[in-house]
């Protein structure tokens, strides 16, 4: 088990560079770079400088460089800049960087900002609102599909259903503006409708703060829990309704056990198991699944810095994100396997 | 007052594109204790929902309703959630065809056998040793080392055998057997059916057995039905049914004998299949197919009618032809 | 409710004091109509008599702006962003800045300067001074660093080579101007941004062409410096408002003060340790405000209590700047209390139920005011057939300007003609847009070989087809509204046109290379125009401003001419010229100046609008008690 455990371990680096190596060649495609970015003139029309000042720029961030010699760059754990090591053709100031050498760079528009400094920052704020998102769909969504597999023919489960198919049928993004036009200011007023605080929030009066960004976050939190809410219910749901359709349950049900200890000793046990797994799979969607809410409610985390990276060409940015996201995604599978083995004995890892 | 589960008038529907049809057409069924009794008859003939009938039980989309039913003399409804807990459990045990399904995948067997202990009411010290005790019952050799297992660790003949031990940890009173032997080779299927006769001998339970294999109904002796398309068509001491067939079907059975597997079969001499329960019509469900066939066979629906042998025939040309 | 109505029908006159002139920015509070712009506007709080009866203002109290984004930082030398240099005047100061109300430059850091000519010798020699010529001879009257004229001297004529007016300036600097980490600002600060300037990387590259007009810098004092060009230049004072000093203790690793002090760093490690700097988000700064949280969230400006110049320091205690991308949310979080103003409400809110109802009234002013953005269509001139002036004029007869403002803009829209401040003197507001023509247009096509050959409802000449792809920044909806109309005007003439959205780094880069046929672009008119570099022929190289590739040897030799010219009304001369001369070639298919809709809370008082973007002075803005 612990060997097995330990071989998927060693299988996360090589899928990671594939993963960071099939982002980098995307982004390639992408036409614009940040060159003209950073140089941008004002009031939206190209700026007007020197071909040599964007020459030296793109020079001094590889974005003149081969694809193959940027991505090298990135991985580390050499400097490939023209800073990086003589033997490399460097000048020496700097031997070690990128990923390997725990080095995500610089932000090119931002020089002063280390995007790794920024991701932990971003991620302050994305992290604590995903593990309430979880929560909350986990919390809810649990008991719904069970109750909708249990008393499917009630029509307050019928009702239920509808409803849920209608909300996992409806795209956050739209979902995310009707409740800005709703609950926000211009509708009902009961919430704030950008960032995370309001105006005068003072972060030293701790409950009116927490009030405060509670109320702010109620309706990015709906919107990003609404679709998979609907989701996990619904799996839960077909889920239940497999296990109680099973053998098993059937035969157990035969040996005159109360519904209440069939439910329990059977049939929840054996349905949440495939939710588990379901759940580890989502893991990466703390980041990809705040991407769009994350933009429309004004929210700096993660999912609005990838979205902003990608907007600006901030390669590094947008390559940082997509590897913590696929690092996520590793762990994420790895534990949902994880917990399956636990939970199910006929599962090995393997 | 007697020792004996009785229903009158089954009838287990589905709901099939939006209208019931009866997979168990209103069919009558004495099952006494120290008898073994055996329903044959081809897949989809109604004969496993018969079965889990008579523990109340119905698959999921399916109704149940009877005119009478009654445990060793006490009446009982299929509505009536008291009713099916007597019948459950501690009245009626099942046990199901072997699959990887039919064992809960997360436990071990000892939790198996204590929960149904537990409904037996056997007090928690002595559930262990009982377990272990059934698993001998069973056939077991080394029970202890079995309780600690789970079902994929168990070769399917074992789990088949845990099934039963399961089944009858509740110690009940009657035990259906829905297709026991099918998916086991000939040496366990052997061993089930010894097993079940010795249950019904020893242990004076009453067993239902639901197969499609003659074969092993012969073994099994005592008496059995044929069903065709939900309803019974013939019924007799087993091995009087077998070697004298008077239902057209069941002399077609008798002659496809060899053939153990009985999904799309082509019953020898047979033109076309068995209809679906929503294909049926008013009439004999056989009619056809069979070469008796009169012009009355298509529209008036045949009963069972006790001859004077005491075999029990739904089909009144072939009724005719032996008490003419 | 009532008196609100009656207040409401008192403000039925013309906003912008701005645009009618300085004269009316000093406080005239006459409705005057300004040029174009006779669209009555609901707001002028000067005319709040409500609001004139509250007590007076104070300082202190905080307000909530919307920006719809943070800069990337407020190191102006580095960065160009348009964010980055609205902010200036509140965190920052140079040695001069330019007034909002009567767009002169004065003194800032500084307490005056003194300009003066130079005479250069056929020896290489130069004579600095006030220059009166006087016959055969030079008179010149020195006034070096004390400020004090000697007595003049006289150079013969024959021995000058050459006259450079403006070439240099002395500025006497405060001595009583802290950095905001409480140091001292000295020239020597001054010195060694201006040395930055010259290091090539540092990446000032968006405005090193205006600082390499310095020849030379020199401290004459301990508060006095001299900078010296080597022609005359008629924007030469505008440098130093470009010029934003860095405090050296903080970016100067070669200073002692500085925390890793290295003696011996190179000039790459230097310019390196400069873009990169922490402050130039932390920034320090000498304005009245500094900045005391700057987050994803919200950038925080704290007054500077020790700021130099009380008649000029800030009134508000704290101002923040929200981030909000999207303006109709801008406006859901105005209502919420969340924001006090945002200067970007959608047409349709603007016009709309939702700033007209009474509670939005009771609690906001709603109004308009012209910055100096406008939009055009740039042509590129090198891919045919844009090459072709008739085809240009004909394609800006095509279309129908005033049925986009009309129909689009609410009215709040007005037509330019050249790329500099339409209010400004050097605009020729006689110099009238091309009418609406589609027959003239049709006519001019054909004379210049556009015919419908064919028949097939398509001008083609030469076996081609008129068809051309016009580049436009995805999500932009003016740009968007104006490409569809665009498209439809150039249908019915049989001109087929397809619409590229592109994201801004494409759209940009594209644009750059100069692979594109026509662009739907904007840009910032600036006060101090420099026609060079969107119309000199040496320009038109990739990268550089002339993006349309214009050329054209009068304009050239006027913009020549225009650069050395600092006598205002020769120079107005020559602009009116260059402005009648491009709009003629139509190089770019001229567009509109669009107001900027505001909304801002009735707390707020002494807001006033200024021809200089961002519009508004937010250090003046003062709350009601």
């Amino acid at each position: 088990m612990a060997r097995a455990f330990f071989r998927r371990l060693a299988l996360i680096p090589p899928t990671l560079l594939g993963i960071t190596l099939v982002c980098f060649a995307l982004l390639q495609v992408l036409p614009g770079d940040p060159a003209s970015l950073r140089f941008e003139g004002e009031g939206g029309s190209p700026a007007a400088v020197d071909e040599s000042a964007l020459a030296r720029f793109r020079a001094e961030h590889l974005l003149d460089q081969p694809l193959w010699k940027r991505y090298l760059h990135f991985l580390g754990p050499f400097d490939l800049s023209e800073r990086g090591p003589t033997w490399l053709g460097g000048s020496g100031e700097s031997t070690f960087g990128g990923v390997l050498a725990g080095d995500l760079g610089r932000e090119l528009l931002r020089p002063s900002v280390s995007i790794g400094d920024e991701l932990v920052e971003r991620l302050k704020i994305t992290l604590p609102l995903s593990l309430v998102a979880a929560l909350f769909i986990y919390g809810l969504a649990l008991p719904m599909g069970a109750f909708l597999a249990l008393a499917r023919s009630s029509w307050l489960a019928r009702a239920l259903d509808a409803a849920l198919f209608a909300l996992y049928a409806v795209p956050g993004f739209w979902l995310a503006l009707v409740l800005q036009a709703s609950f926000g200011a211009g509708g009902l007023g009961w919430f704030g409708v950008v960032g995370l605080h309001g105006r005068d929030a003072d972060p030293e009066r701790t409950l009116e703060y927490a009030l405060d960004t509670a109320a702010h976050v109620v309706l990015p939190l709906a919107a990003v829990i609404a679709p998979s809410l609907a989701y996990v219910a619904r799996q839960m749901r077909s889920s239940v309704l497999g296990v109680l359709d099973s053998d098993f349950v059937l035969a157990a049900r035969a040996r005159g056990l109360s519904e209440r200890e069939l439910l329990l000793r059977h049939v929840l046990p054996n349905a949440l198991t495939p939710l588990v797994t379901l759940a580890g799979q989502t893991l990466p969607w703390l980041v990809g699944g705040w991407v769009v809410i994350e933009t429309v409610f004004e929210i700096p985390g993660m999912g609005k810095y990838a979205y902003d990276g990608l907007m600006r060409r901030e390669y590094d940015v947008v390559a940082a994100c997509v590897l913590l996201s696929a690092l996520l995604t590793a762990l994420g599978h790895l534990l949902s396997d994880l917990a399956q083995a636990w939970l199910d004995p006929r599962v090995r890892l393997g | 007052m007697s020792d004996a589960l009785e229903v009158r008038g089954l009838r287990v529907s589905y709901r099939e594109r939006g209208e019931w049809a009866d997979a168990v057409d209103g069919v009558d069924l004495r099952l006494e204790r120290g008898r073994v009794h055996t329903v044959l008859g081809e897949s989809g003939c109604g004969k496993s929902s018969l079965a889990l009938a008579l523990l109340g039980l119905v698959r999921a989309g399916g109704r149940l309703s009877a005119s009478a039913l009654s445990l060793e003399g006490s009446e009982l409804r299929f509505d009536d959630a008291r009713a099916l807990a007597q019948l459950r459990g501690r009245g009626v045990g099942l046990v199901l065809q072997e699959s990887a399904q039919a064992l809960d995948p997360r436990l071990r067997v000892e939790q198996l056998l204590t929960a149904g202990l537990a409904v037996a009411a056997v007090p928690a010290a002595e559930r262990r040793a009982r377990a272990a005790a059934l698993l001998s019952r069973v056939g077991f050799e080394a029970p202890q080392d079995v309780l600690q297992r789970f079902p994929h660790e168990l070769s399917g003949g074992m789990r088949q055998r845990v099934q039963f031990a399961w089944a009858l940890s509740t110690a009940p009173r009657y035990l259906v057997a829905d297709e026991p032997t099918a998916s086991l080779d000939a040496l366990l299927a052997r061993r089930v059916v010894e097993l079940l006769a010795s249950l019904a001998e020893r242990d004076r339970l009453g067993v239902l057995v639901v197969t499609h294999d003659l074969a092993a109904a012969a073994e099994f002796g005592g008496s059995a039905s044929v069903m065709y398309a939900g309803r019974v068509v013939e019924r007799g001491p087993v091995r009087e049914l077998l070697l004298a067939p008077r239902h057209p079907y069941t002399a077609a059975l008798v002659r496809a004998a060899p053939a153990r597997e009985p999904f799309e079969v082509a019953l020898e001499g047979l033109p076309g299949r068995a209809p679906l329960p929503r294909e049926r019509t008013e009439g004999c469900a056989f009619a056809p197919r069979c070469a008796l066939a009169r012009a009355e066979c298509r529209s008036v629906r045949p009963v069972l009618v006790r001859q004077s042998d005491g075999r029990e025939l739904a089909c009144p040309p072939a009724g005719e032809a032996f008490e003419p | 409710m009532q008196r609100l109505s009656t207040l409401l029908a008192l403000w039925v006159c013309v906003l912008s004091h701005a645009l009618t002139g300085p004269a009316a920015a000093q406080g005239s509070l006459a409705p005057a109509a300004a040029r174009g712009d006779s669209t009555p506007d609901r707001f002028h709080p000067d005319l709040d008599a409500a609001a004139r009866a509250k007590p007076p203002e104070r300082r202190g109290g905080s307000i909530v702006l919307h920006a719809d984004a943070l800069p990337q930082s407020l190191n102006f030398l580095i960065d160009n962003s348009a964010m980055c240099r609205r902010l200036q005047r509140e965190v920052h100061a140079a040695l001069v800045e330019r007034d909002p109300w009567t767009l002169e430059l004065r003194p800032s850091l500084c307490v005056k300067w003194v300009r003066e000519d130079a005479l250069v010798l056929r020896d290489g020699q130069r004579v600095y001074g006030e220059l009166e010529e006087d016959g055969e001879s030079w008179r010149v009257r020195s006034r070096q660093a004390s400020g004090e004229s000697d007595s003049p001297r006289t150079v013969r004529r024959d021995s000058v080579e050459r006259v450079i007016r403006g070439a240099a300036y002395t500025f006497f600097v405060r001595d009583d101007v802290l950095w905001h980490d409480g140091q001292p600002f000295s020239v020597d600060d001054l010195l060694f941004t201006w040395e930055l300037t010259r290091n090539p990387a540092v990446a000032c590259d968006a405005k090193r062409f205006q600082y390499e007009r310095i020849s030379s810098a020199r401290k004459l004092g301990p508060h006095t410096l001299r900078f010296e060009f080597d022609s005359t230049y008629y924007a030469s004072l505008a440098v130093f408002e470009a010029l934003t000093p860095l405090p050296r203790h903080l970016y100067d690793l070669r200073d002692p003060r500085h925390p890793e002090h290295d003696p011996k760093a190179s000039d790459e490690a230097l310019a390196r340790h400069v873009n990169s700097h922490r402050c130039n988000r932390e920034w320090i700064g000498l304005g009245p405000y500094r900045v005391s949280q700057f987050t994803n969230e919200f950038l925080e400006l704290q007054r500077f209590e020790r700021y130099f110049d009380p008649a000029r320091a800030g009134w508000l205690e704290r101002i923040r700047f929200r981030p909000i991308a999207d303006d109709r949310a801008a406006l859901q979080a105005l209502i919420a209390g969340e924001i006090d103003f945002t200067p970007r409400l959608l047409s349709e809110d603007y016009f709309g139920p939702a700033t007209n109802s009474d509670e939005f009234r009771e609690r906001f002013y709603t109004g308009y005011f012209y910055t100096p953005i406008a939009s055009y269509v740039g042509w590129n001139l090198r891919r045919a057939p844009f090459d072709d002036v008739r085809v240009r004029r004909a394609l800006a007869h095509a279309f129908d300007w005033d049925e986009l403002i009309a129909s689009f803009y609410g009215g709040l829209a007005r037509r330019v003609t050249a790329e500099w401040v339409d209010t400004g003197p050097d605009y020729d507001e006689k110099l009238a847009p091309l009418p609406y023509d589609p027959a003239l247009a049709a006519k001019l096509l054909a004379q210049s070989g556009w015919i419908d050959r064919d028949g097939d409802g398509r001008l083609d000449k030469d076996g081609k087809a008129f068809e051309f792809a016009l580049l436009v920044q995805a999500g932009n909806k003016s740009g968007e509204a104006l490409s569809q109309r665009l498209q439809e005007s150039l249908r019915t003439l049989g001109v087929s046109l397809s619409i590229e959205s592109l994201d801004w780094p494409s759209l940009s880069r594209k644009v750059e290379q100069r692979e594109f046929d026509a662009a739907a672009l904007a840009w910032i008119m600036p006060v101090d125009s420099d026609p060079a570099q969107r119309w000199h022929s040496r320009e038109v190289g990739t990268g550089t401003g002339n993006y349309a590739s214009f050329a054209d040897a009068q304009v050239d030799e006027w913009i020549d001419q225009v650069q050395s010219t600092v006598e205002r009304a020769e120079r107005t001369r020559l602009m009116h010229a260059i402005q009648a001369r491009v709009y003629e070639q139509q190089p770019y298919l001229y567009g509109v100046s669009v107001a900027k809709r505001f909304a801002i809370s009735k707390r707020i008082r002494n807001f006033r609008t200024s021809v200089l973007d961002p519009g508004y002075s937010v250090r003046e803005w003062r709350l009601a008690e």
